[in-house]
């Protein structure tokens, strides 16, 4: 098998395997998972204070 | 409170401050190269000519202004998203002081003259090697604070902060195999036109990976922080990452369009560059679009201003980069001031904003203040940027287009219908205005430092506990 056969089995594999991603993400599964680690960057202690105030503000 | 509790914000705190600082040394080497080509007296021999500060100002630029941000950020986005102090130890500290060393010892052999003469990676093999050692303890500062986060995701931004690590690792060793002929001089172990394919190999995946990957972690952290709303679309930033990752490595070739390049290795990276346009484009709409619902705050907001309008360069850039990136469109526009605006379209548009965006996010909380000292001189900065921003590009693609027509200008007898020096004397008027957008970027970094050190100085820096977030424990 010779360098270029390899190389282009490479690439053919990771074009499938880029498709494989895309319709993973955008399949069901990872729904739920996806909706908490978009929430990821409201979760550290200066968002957690903020949100706190406000409902102690009835905000 | 226990140390093991807190996140570690010195660094950050030190890598946002030096991102301000090293933006205005790089930016007025900038200014200063700008006046030389349009006031050639100002070239002093040999230590402070064009050829010896060019180089300085892209390293400066790239790896001393982009590189701190990019440091700051992802040392705050990871541990924000991880809820994890850092980890690491003293290659925290490390990291910072190699990191200044590396761009204090390029701002002294770049005007010595002491040079690989390989654009973006100059800097001669001592530096390379503590460069080398300053990225593997980053990867593991950053690898290893994911390693041991609390929750289970691994937010997208730091996917993005990841593959500039690694990518910049495996960039920078590959084109620095060189062979020392003496402390200051080395040559390169590859040859001819492998050399050439190597070299921008690594100089067109700098921009993917150092210049794109490690800013759009920057967009997917800072944006929705200052919009208050999550990322328009989690799985497009999925689809959006891949899509970079799969693409970039091949883009290369586009810089040696018409040499001794194979044409077929021409064809194949003018063809993975159109192609990146929809990784591209795909993950501008996903920046932009997470403002839907929050369009009103660009009103007051100079921040998100900052921001968005990166954003907007980044989506001018990213299309412009694959037009010219066409062989036939890169015949009228490759050695001409086209490809000077369009890297500044992506440098100041997009990377120097999306940064001053976040580093003005970072400052108040890193400084316990509310805001910055004067969030009017934020507005002030933002104007000042974008006029000079748009000063600069504009007048480099009316040259760029100038040039690339009177080098290809023909009479009936098929002599050139212009001689070299009359494009350059018809670029004058293009390199003042080039100079003067210079000077009004600049100027709002000026203004930049001055609110930081404002702030820092009516701020205390407290410690911020780590939090586990609900549903994590």
């Amino acid at each position: 098998m010779d360098f270029t056969l390899i190389a282009q089995i490479h690439t053919v594999a990771a074009f499938f395997g880029f498709l494989s991603i895309c319709a993973w993400a955008f399949g069901q599964a990872p729904k739920q998972a996806f909706a908490e680690a978009e929430q990821l960057p409201f979760t550290d202690p200066e968002a957690e204070a903020e949100k706190r105030k406000a409902l102690l503000l009835g905000r | 409170m226990a140390q093991a509790t807190t996140y570690n914000d010195k660094v950050v705190r030190q890598f946002a401050v030096m991102t301000v600082i090293w933006g205005i040394v790089g930016m007025l080497v900038g200014v200063v190269i700008a006046a030389q080509l349009v006031w050639p007296e100002l070239n002093v021999a040999p230590y402070f000519h064009f050829g010896r500060l060019r180089p300085l100002h892209t390293n400066a630029v790239i790896f001393a202004f982009g590189g701190c941000a990019l440091f700051a950020t992802s040392y705050y986005v990871v541990q924000r998203t991880c809820h994890a102090r850092l980890w690491g130890g003293p290659l925290i500290p490390l990291t910072f002081w190699g990191w200044q060393l590396v761009i204090v010892l390029a701002a002294i052999t770049l005007p010595l003259g002491i040079t690989t003469s390989k654009e973006y990676a100059e800097l001669e093999w001592p530096i390379d090697l503590l460069i080398a050692v300053v990225w593997v303890a980053y990867a593991v500062v950053f690898f290893g604070t994911i390693a041991k986060r609390q929750v289970s995701h691994i937010y997208v931004a730091n996917w993005f902060y990841g593959a500039f690590i690694i990518a910049v690792a495996l960039l920078h060793i590959v084109n620095s195999m060189e062979t020392p002929v003496s402390l200051t001089k080395s040559y390169s172990m590859y040859a001819g036109a492998q050399d050439a394919m190597v070299q921008w190999w690594y100089g067109h995946n700098a921009v993917g990976f150092f210049l794109t990957a490690g800013f759009l972690g920057m967009m997917y952290y800072f944006v929705p922080k200052q919009a208050g709303r999550p990322v328009y679309s989690y799985r497009l930033s999925i689809v959006h990452f891949w899509a970079l990752i799969f693409t970039y490595m091949w883009a290369g070739p586009h810089h040696l369009h018409y040499t001794a390049l194979p044409d077929w290795t021409q064809s194949v990276g003018m063809v993975f560059s159109v192609i990146l346009l929809a990784p591209s484009w795909g993950g501008m709409i996903n920046g932009i679009m997470t403002l839907s619902g929050a369009w009103h705050k660009l009103r007051t907001d100079p921040i998100l201003k900052f921001l968005v309008t990166s954003l907007s360069f980044y989506g001018m850039s990213t299309f412009e980069g694959p037009m010219m990136a066409i062989k036939s469109v890169n015949a009228l526009s490759h050695y001409t001031d086209w490809t000077i605006g369009h890297v500044h379209s992506g440098a100041l548009g997009w990377v120097a904003m999306v940064s001053i965006g976040s580093i003005y996010f970072l400052l108040p909380r890193l400084f316990g203040r509310k805001e910055m000292y004067s969030p009017e001189l934020v507005t002030i900065h933002f104007w000042m940027a974008t006029i000079g921003t748009v000063l600069y590009i504009a007048s480099m693609w009316i040259s760029g287009v100038m040039q690339g027509l009177m080098w290809r200008a023909i009479n009936a007898d098929g002599s050139l219908a212009y001689a070299f020096v009359e494009g350059v004397k018809g670029s004058y008027p293009f390199w003042a205005v080039r100079w003067l957008g210079g000077v009004f970027f600049l100027s709002g970094m000026i203004l930049m430092a001055y609110n930081m050190f404002r702030t820092i100085a009516v701020g205390k820096t407290d410690a911020v506990p780590v939090l586990a977030p609900a549903g994590h424990h």
